[in-house]
């Protein structure tokens, strides 16, 4: 997939475990490990809102484009 | 959903009758045979075509009632359920093969030879054969719709 989610950035950088995070989100640690490792097919606009929220920053700070 | 809910137990219940009816004129169905295989008249083996005709509804009605199960248990939209679909599909097939069969004998019975068979009687035969290959088609287009609704099931499933 050449869109990769890059959770574990703002997660390092706000120093927030992967445990929290889901469950501010409201995700489970199973979606957010196939968010993580980059083997999710598409993501609700309600999901990226949320995460976005917990992360204080936008779409664009946890959603890069890469060359395949 | 708690509609489905509602109607999946009645169905299975009269599912169950059916079957156990359908048993009944089996059982029935084989003694008569083995009655008359004694006197044997050269006349159409009525009850073999009864018996094997009830076991293709059994079939249906079985099928019917694990796909009722798959219904219950929200499982419904996944591969396992075209199975069972496929199972009514052969066994509805089957069963008019049976049925165009006997229409057909029926057919030439009462047009090419004396036998006492109202002309009534032939065209119900008739009718009720292509009343079962639009059921047939029926389940065929149902079977279409099965599929696309557990590619979608799958396709939102990978959504987060």
């Amino acid at each position: 997939m050449a869109i990769v989610v890059r959770i574990d950035v703002e997660l390092a950088k706000r120093k927030m475990g992967v445990g929290e995070f889901a469950e501010r989100v409201g995700l489970t640690p199973a979606n957010v490990a196939v968010l993580k490792n980059g083997r999710a097919k598409a993501i609700r606009f309600s999901t990226l809102e949320a995460i976005c929220r917990v992360l204080e920053c936008q779409p664009g700070d946890i959603l890069e484009w890469v060359e395949d | 959903m708690m509609k489905v809910d509602r109607i999946v137990t009645p169905l299975r219940l009269l599912l169950a009758l059916l079957f156990a009816g359908l048993l009944a004129v089996q059982v029935l169905m084989v003694a008569t045979f083995l009655h008359e295989a004694a006197q044997n008249d050269g006349s159409l083996p009525i009850p073999v075509l009864v018996v094997v005709g009830a076991a293709c509804i059994q079939v249906i009605a079985f099928c019917t009632w694990r796909l009722l199960s798959m219904v219950r248990a929200g499982s419904i939209f996944t591969e396992d359920a075209f199975r069972w679909v496929d199972g009514i599909l052969w066994a509805l097939g089957a069963a008019l093969v049976l049925w165009c069969g006997f229409a057909a004998v029926m057919g030439y019975l009462a047009r090419f030879t004396d036998a006492d068979i109202p002309p009534g009687v032939v065209l119900i035969i008739g009718i009720l054969a292509l009343a079962g290959v639009v059921v047939f088609l029926l389940v065929v287009v149902m079977r279409a719709l099965l599929r696309q609704a557990t590619t979608l099931r799958a396709d939102m499933e990978g959504v987060i």
